[in-house]
C-alpha cells in the first residue's frame, strides 16, 4: 500500500499544534483574570498622585499609578491599629496550626489503624458534620464563650483564646485527607515497629509522622490559612473590641464604616498586601514536601 | 530459645450465626530450635498462625505457650519474639542502622555501645556492614531482607517468624537466601517459624513442615515424611514437582499372594501383597474404587527396570515432552481411544534421564516402582497405607459365649453378648495389653502435664454456690487396676518406630496383628490380653456399637450474684452445678466474653476421667458392663449417658450414684460452631 508519510505525520503534528494553541489561549486568558486583581492591588498599595503623598488613588481610571511610594505601608504600621490586629491573626493562627494539625492527623491516624466498635458509624458522623457550614452553630459558640467568660465585654487575649478554641475544636473533623494518606503507608510497619516494643504513641510518633510530611504540611498550612482568613466568626465574636481584632475583621470594617471610601483605598491594598506575605512565605519554605514522597523503600519496591 | 506449644488454636471471623473459621483447631509442639514450615496453598490460614504466634491477631480460642508462659494476653513485645515480613517492612526514614537499632533504643535496657556491637554483630553475620548508614530504599530487594532479618536478630529473639519473607525476591536470589537462613537457624540455634507457600522453600529448610489447607491442619512431619507417606490425596499432590499421578482403581487379592490393581481403561497391574499389608480388607475386594497415587520419578522408563518389574510394566503414548535441562518430563496419554487432555487420570507424568531419546506421539513400555504407591481413600482422600493401622480386621466364630480367634478359644466377657455365629472382628492396634508392659490405659499424656500444675484456685468460688459439687485431687482418679486375663501368646515378628509410636507386628498362629505397643522391648513372645471394650464385632445377625470411651454431655455456665457487682461461676452439667476453676473459667470468658452465659457448651472427659463420689452429678447405675480386663458402669444421669470406669468401687445395677469429674482433664466445646475451648 502506498503510504504518504509526510502528509499523515504533517497532519497529526498540525493538529497537535491548533488544539495546544487552544488550549493555552483559554489558559492564558484565565490566568490573566485571576492574576490582575492581585497585581492591580499591589501596584495600588505603592500608588501615589502626583505631589500628594498621602492623596488616595481612589477613583483614577489608571491601572498603572502615575507615582510610587512607600507611604501607606509606613502609615499602615504607624498611625493604625494594623500591627496590633496582624499579630492577634498571626498568634491565633500559629496556634491553630500547631493545635489542628495535631487533633487533625491523631484523629487520622486512629481512623486509619485501629479497628474498634462505632469506627465506622464515628466516621460518618464526622464526615457528615464536617460538611455543614461552621457559622451555622455561631450563635450558640457565642454564648457558651459568654457564659464562660471569654466573649462580650472581656480582656483582648480572652477574646483571642476564644478564637484559638473556634478554629482547632472543630479541626479534627477534617480528618479524612489526612487518613486516605495514613492508610497508604503499609500496615507491616506498624506491626513490625510493635513487635520491635513500640507502643501506640511510638508508633505514631516514630514511624507514622516521619513517614507522613507531605500530609502533616498539607494539613498544617491548611489550619495556618483557615484562621487567617476568616472573616464571619471573628467578626461576630470579637463585636466592636479593635483591639483584638484579626486582619480580615479589621480590613473589612475599614471600608465598610468609612465615610469617604477614598480615606483608606491604598491604606486597604497595603494591608491586603501584607496579609498576603506570610501565607506566601509559607508555602514557599513547605512546598518541597508536598511533591516530596518518602516513602521509598519501606516496603516492596 | 524456646519451645512453643499450640493447643486448640481457632482463628473465627464473626460473620454471622457460624462465623468462618479461618483456623481450625491448631494443635502442635513445636520443641526448642526447630526449624518449622507452615505451608499450604493462599488462604489455607497459615499466616493467620503465624500472627497469632506473633500477637498481631487475636486467639478467638486455645491456648497458646511460649516456654512456659500462656502468652494469649501477652503484647507482642513482651512475647520475645522477632518477625520478618514479606515485603520487608524496613522503616524508611531511618538507616540501616537506626532500623536495627530501633527496637534495642525502644527497649531502653541497653547502652549505646551494646546497641552498636549487636548491630555491628548482626550486620557481619548478614554480610550487610557497607550498607549500615544507608537508607533502605538504596538498597536492592535481597539487601533490603537481609536487613529486615539483622533487625530480627539483635534483638536475639526466642523465636523467629518470617512471614513469606522470599517470595518478593527474584528466583536467583531466593535459592540463595533459602540457603542463607538455613545457616542462620544453624548459627543461632533458635526456634524458626516460616511460613510459605512455596513447597521446595518448605522441603528444604524445614525440620518439620505443617501443610494446611482451609484451616485445617493436614499433616505435621518431617520432609521425608510428608514425601513417602503422604496422609491425604492433598498432601500428596501438594508436595513434589510435577505432581504426583493420580489414578481411579480398584483393587482385589489374587491368589498367590497378589494384589491385582484395576485401573478404569481396564489396564492391571500386580503388588505384592506386602505394599498393601496395612491396607483395610475392605478395600481389597475388587470392587470399591480408591485413588491410586504415584509420584513421576517412580515410573520408570529405562530397560532394565522394566525387564525387572514385568508385573506393574504397561504401555502408553508420549504426547508431551519437557526437556528441563537436569532431567525430561514425559506427558503420556494412557487412553489412546479418548485423547482426554484435561482428565489427569488418563494422563500421566513421569520423569526420565535427559539423555534419553524420546519423541512426541511415541509408544513407550513404562513401570511403576511398586514400593512407591500410594493408596487413597476416594471419598475421604485419606491415605489407605497408614503408617501406623489403626485396626486390624479378623473373622472369627462365636459359640456359647468363647470365640474362636486366631486358633484360640476365648472366653468373652460377659459385657458382650452375642448369638452364635460368624464375625469379623474389629480390633483397634491399641487394643492390646501385654504382660508386663501394661500402659496407663488412656493415651492422653499432655493434659496429665496439665494435671500437676493445675491450681484449683479460689478466684471464682469465695462462696459455695448451693448445689455446688466438691472437686476431688486429680490422683484420685488415676487408679487404674487391671485384670490381665490372657487371650492369646504371640510372636514378635518386626517393630517398627514411628515417631513416638512403637508398631508391633504380631505373628498368632500363623495370623498377623498390627498392635501398638509403646515401651514393649527385648522380648520375642508375649502373653497377649485384649481389651474388649475398643473391639467392634460385625455379624450377619448383630453388630456391635464401638463403646464410647469420651463421654459428652452438654452444659451452661450459671452465675449467682452473692454480692454488689460480685459473682459465682459454675458449669451446669446434667443438673449439677460444678465448681469452676480459675482455669476452665478463664478460658470459657476469654473465648466467650459475656456470651458465656447465653452459649450452649458441650463438655467431654473420658471414662477414666469421672468416678463415684460422694457428691456430684446424681445418676442411676443402668447396667455394668465387665469386660473381663476392668469394670464399666453405664450411668443414667438425667437424659444422658455416662461411662464410668469403676475400679474397684463395689457399685452395683440399679444404684443411685454420684459422678465427680477430674476437672483438669475436663474438654470444653461451644456448640454452635464446633470451637474446642478446653
Amino acid at each position: 500500500m502506498d503510504y504518504d508519510f509526510k502528509k499523515t505525520n504533517g497532519g497529526m503534528k498540525r493538529r497537535k499544534a491548533i488544539s495546544k494553541s487552544a488550549i493555552y489561549t483559554i489558559l492564558t486568558i484565565l490566568s490573566i483574570c485571576w492574576i490582575l486583581p492581585l497585581i492591580w492591588l499591589i501596584l495600588q498599595s505603592f500608588g501615589m498622585e502626583p505631589d500628594a503623598p498621602y492623596q488616595s488613588t481612589y477613583g483614577s481610571p489608571d491601572i498603572l499609578p502615575s507615582h510610587y511610594t512607600v507611604n501607606w505601608y509606613v502609615k499602615l504600621f504607624t498611625e493604625t491599629e494594623f500591627p496590633t490586629w496582624y499579630l492577634n491573626t498571626l498568634i491565633i493562627s500559629l496556634a491553630c496550626m500547631v493545635l489542628s494539625t495535631f487533633f487533625t492527623l491523631s484523629m487520622a491516624y486512629v481512623m486509619s489503624r485501629f479497628r474498634f466498635k462505632s469506627r465506622k458509624t464515628i466516621q460518618n458522623i464526622g464526615l457528615i458534620l464536617g460538611m455543614f457550614p461552621g457559622f451555622m452553630s455561631m450563635v450558640a459558640i457565642y454564648y457558651i464563650f459568654k457564659g464562660i467568660g471569654l466573649a462580650g465585654n472581656v480582656e483582648n487575649w480572652k477574646q483571642i483564646l476564644a478564637l484559638i478554641m473556634v478554629y482547632s475544636g472543630s479541626a479534627a473533623l477534617g480528618y479524612y485527607v489526612s487518613k486516605g494518606f495514613f492508610d497508604t503507608v503499609s500496615k507491616s510497619l506498624d506491626e513490625a515497629a510493635r513487635i520491635d516494643g513500640a507502643t501506640n504513641s511510638q508508633v505514631f510518633r516514630k514511624i507514622m509522622l516521619p513517614l507522613s510530611k507531605p500530609i502533616i504540611v498539607y494539613t498544617a498550612l491548611m489550619s495556618f490559612t483557615a484562621p487567617w482568613g476568616d472573616f464571619i466568626f471573628a467578626s461576630f465574636i470579637l463585636k466592636e473590641n479593635s483591639g483584638a481584632y484579626t486582619v480580615a475583621v479589621g480590613l473589612y470594617r475599614w471600608i465598610a464604616m468609612a465615610e469617604i471610601p477614598a480615606q483608606w483605598y491604598n491604606l486597604f491594598a497595603a494591608g491586603a498586601v501584607c496579609v498576603a506575605v506570610p501565607i506566601t512565605i509559607l508555602f514557599l519554605l513547605l512546598q518541597r514536601y508536598f511533591v516530596e514522597g518518602i516513602t521509598g523503600g519501606a516496603v516492596k519496591g | 530459645m524456646a519451645s512453643l506449644s499450640l493447643k486448640h488454636i481457632y482463628k473465627v471471623y464473626d460473620n454471622g450465626a457460624n462465623g468462618v473459621k479461618a483456623v481450625n483447631d491448631f494443635c502442635m509442639e513445636i520443641e526448642d530450635k526447630e526449624f518449622i514450615v507452615f505451608v499450604g496453598p493462599s488462604g489455607c490460614g497459615k499466616s493467620t498462625t503465624l500472627r497469632m504466634i506473633a500477637g498481631l491477631e487475636e486467639i478467638t480460642a486455645g491456648e497458646l505457650m511460649i516456654g512456659d508462659e500462656v502468652v494469649n494476653d501477652v503484647e507482642p513485645k513482651e512475647r520475645n519474639i522477632a518477625m520478618v515480613f514479606q515485603n520487608y517492612a524496613l522503616y524508611p526514614h531511618m538507616t540501616v542502622r537506626e532500623n536495627m537499632a530501633f527496637a534495642l533504643e525502644l527497649s531502653k535496657k541497653f547502652t549505646k555501645e551494646e546497641i552498636n556491637d549487636r548491630v555491628n554483630e548482626a550486620a557481619r553475620i548478614l554480610d550487610i556492614e557497607q550498607f549500615l548508614d544507608r537508607k533502605p530504599r538504596a538498597l536492592s530487594g535481597g539487601q533490603r531482607q537481609r536487613v529486615s532479618l539483622g533487625r530480627a536478630i539483635v534483638r536475639d529473639p526466642k523465636v523467629f517468624l518470617l512471614d513469606e519473607p522470599l517470595s518478593n525476591l527474584d528466583a536467583k536470589l531466593r535459592a540463595q537466601m533459602r540457603t542463607e537462613i538455613s545457616k542462620l537457624h544453624n548459627k543461632l540455634q533458635t526456634t524458626f517459624i516460616y511460613v510459605t507457600h512455596d513447597q521446595v522453600e518448605a522441603m528444604t529448610m524445614g525440620t518439620r513442615i505443617v501443610v494446611m489447607k482451609l484451616g485445617v491442619v493436614q499433616q505435621i512431619d518431617t520432609p521425608k515424611n510428608l514425601y513417602k507417606y503422604p496422609a491425604n490425596k492433598f498432601v500428596a499432590g501438594f508436595i513434589g514437582t510435577p505432581q504426583m499421578n493420580f489414578f481411579d482403581a480398584t483393587l482385589k487379592k489374587t491368589e498367590g499372594g497378589k494384589v491385582e490393581v484395576t485401573f478404569a481403561n481396564n489396564r492391571k497391574i500386580l503388588l505384592d501383597e506386602d505394599v498393601v499389608a496395612k491396607t483395610d480388607g475392605k478395600y481389597l475386594d475388587g470392587n470399591t474404587t480408591v485413588t491410586l497415587g504415584v509420584r513421576p520419578e517412580d515410573v520408570h522408563w529405562d530397560e532394565k527396570f522394566v525387564s525387572e518389574h514385568k508385573e506393574t510394566a504397561f504401555t502408553c503414548r508420549t504426547s508431551l515432552i519437557e526437556a528441563l535441562g537436569s532431567e525430561t518430563i514425559v506427558y503420556c496419554e494412557l487412553d489412546e481411544e479418548n485423547d482426554a487432555i484435561g482428565d489427569s487420570s488418563t494422563r500421566l507424568t513421569l520423569k526420565v534421564d535427559p539423555k534419553a531419546e524420546i519423541d512426541k506421539n511415541q509408544d513407550i513400555t513404562v513401570a511403576i516402582d511398586p514400593q512407591c504407591i500410594h493408596l487413597f481413600d476416594n471419598e475421604t482422600e485419606m491415605t489407605i497405607m497408614p503408617r501406623i493401622p489403626q485396626y486390624n480386621l479378623v473373622k472369627a466364630k462365636v459359640k456359647s459365649g468363647k470365640v474362636d480367634l486366631l486358633g484360640a478359644d476365648i472366653a468373652l466377657p460377659s459385657a458382650i453378648d452375642l448369638p452364635d455365629g460368624d464375625y469379623i472382628l474389629n480390633i483397634p492396634s491399641d487394643a492390646f495389653i501385654f504382660k508386663g508392659f501394661e500402659t496407663p490405659l488412656t493415651s492422653v499424656e499432655e493434659s496429665h502435664k496439665l494435671c500437676s500444675v493445675e491450681p484449683v484456685g479460689e478466684k471464682y468460688a469465695n462462696k459455695a454456690l448451693k448445689n455446688l459439687v466438691k472437686t476431688y485431687p486429680c490422683e484420685q482418679f488415676e487408679q487404674y487396676e487391671l485384670q490381665f486375663n490372657k487371650a492369646f501368646d504371640a510372636e514378635i515378628e518386626s517393630v517398627e518406630d514411628i515417631g513416638k509410636t512403637r508398631l508391633l507386628r504380631l505373628k498368632v498362629n500363623k495370623n498377623k496383628l498390627f498392635a501398638i505397643g509403646n515401651g514393649v522391648d527385648n522380648v520375642k513372645t508375649l502373653s497377649v490380653a485384649v481389651d474388649w471394650k475398643k473391639v467392634t464385632f460385625t455379624g450377619e445377625e448383630k453388630v456391635t456399637e464401638a463403646f464410647a470411651l469420651t463421654n459428652t454431655l452438654s452444659a451452661r455456665v450459671v452465675k449467682e450474684q452473692t454480692g454488689k457487682k460480685k459473682y459465682n461461676f459454675a458449669l451446669e452439667v446434667a443438673g449439677a452445678e460444678i465448681y469452676l476453676t480459675d482455669y476452665i473459667a478463664t478460658k470459657i470468658f476469654n473465648a466467650l466474653g459475656r456470651k458465656a452465659f447465653e452459649t450452649e457448651l458441650t463438655v467431654d472427659f473420658g471414662i477414666y476421667d469421672v468416678m463415684t463420689a460422694d457428691s456430684g452429678i446424681e445418676g442411676v447405675v443402668e447396667k455394668i458392663l465387665d469386660y473381663g480386663t476392668e469394670k464399666i458402669a453405664v450411668v443414667k444421669a438425667g437424659e444422658a449417658q455416662v461411662n464410668v470406669y469403676l475400679g474397684n468401687s463395689g457399685v452395683k445395677q440399679g444404684d443411685n450414684v454420684k459422678l465427680a469429674l477430674n476437672l483438669p482433664r475436663l474438654g470444653v466445646v461451644e456448640t454452635l460452631r464446633g470451637i474446642r475451648i478446653i
